[in-house]
């Protein structure tokens, strides 16, 4: 099944294709921090595997990935600019691990939850692996969550 | 397995899950909620305490959320499991998890049992926080009035 690693090859592939990031794995991070997230990207994932891909960071590294991906001054970013591009990317890394897992698999839409203080659950999940990445000096985070309830 | 081009209309998923939501309450809590508005919506959700999320995939591709305030989702959860719950914790949340799923298993059903598959659910918790879909997909949001208080349930689908 798909490791830390893995996960570290395809969000530096998506991040570095498509928007000439350079994402590296970031290993000062506490686990659990991912609570201090300002915005979630969540894919689902259904089919022969079930699960869901999140992806999470803080409120700086969202506007980084919006002024990147829209090829915009971080001064110019709009909320709307910011919940589309967090949507692109989580639909992108989804879509890759999504071609890791058993098929066929089918991905969601993905969704993307902002705010202050939130807490992110799947119910009948545990986490499966996850990766930390320094982007631009701000950590993203990303969690791959496999169906723990087979009924 | 290919997946033939959907031929459900949003407007037939929106209307599958309003009779969903009407049997889910009088099956699960005995009690009667009424539709008061359903519109289109740009990608800007207004904020709320508890969402229920269920992703959908197959012959159609999306997500339905069940959005309650928290001393609505308090009132169904005391309802739902006869205990004298007074804040969000863990069987509230399971409860709005619950909730969806058994709103987007009904609108399943009676649109195309064999080629929708629905997702774990998932739930977001916490004051004020806001949902978006991707760019482009087509939401909707029907508005419920509850014993409890109002209840949203939005769906945004692929075109």
């Amino acid at each position: 099944m798909i490791t830390q690693e893995e996960i570290f090859v395809i969000a530096q592939n998506v991040l570095g294709t498509m928007l000439h990031i350079e994402a590296l794995p970031d290993d000062q991070i506490a686990e659990g921090s991912e609570n201090e997230a300002a915005f979630t990207g969540c894919v689902q994932i259904t089919g022969s595997w079930q699960g869901a891909v999140l992806v999470q960071g803080s409120s700086h590294l969202e506007r980084i990935l919006a002024s990147v991906f829209f090829e915009l001054p971080e001064a110019d970013v709009t909320q709307a600019d910011i919940r589309d591009a967090i949507a692109e990317i989580t639909n992108m890394i989804g879509g890759n691990i999504k071609g890791q897992v058993p098929s066929p698999s089918y991905l969601s839409i993905p969704t993307v939850t902002v705010g202050s203080d939130f807490n992110f659950h799947l119910a009948g999940a545990n986490v499966l692996s996850q990766a930390v990445l320094d982007c631009h000096g701000e950590p993203l985070r990303i969690v791959l969550c496999e169906r723990t309830d087979k009924s | 397995m290919t997946l033939t081009p959907s031929c459900v209309t949003t407007s037939e998923v929106i209307q599958a899950l309003i009779e969903s939501t009407q049997v889910a309450f009088i099956t699960m809590l005995e009690s009667q909620i009424q539709v008061v508005d359903c519109c289109s919506l740009g990608k800007f959700q207004t904020a709320n305490d508890l969402t229920g999320m269920i992703g959908l995939s197959g012959e159609i591709t999306g997500t339905v959320l069940v959005r309650l305030d928290q001393q609505v989702a308090i009132g169904v959860a005391r309802k739902l499991l006869n205990q004298n719950l007074s804040v969000v914790d863990d069987e509230v949340r399971d409860m709005a998890g619950e909730l969806a799923s058994m709103i987007a298993g009904g609108a399943r059903q009676m649109i195309s049992d064999a080629t929708i598959t629905l997702s774990l659910p998932t739930i977001i918790s916490g004051p004020g926080h806001r949902i978006s879909f991707e760019p482009g997909a087509d939401v909707q949001r029907i508005c419920f009035q509850s014993e409890w208080g109002p209840i949203c349930v939005e769906a945004g689908i692929r075109n």
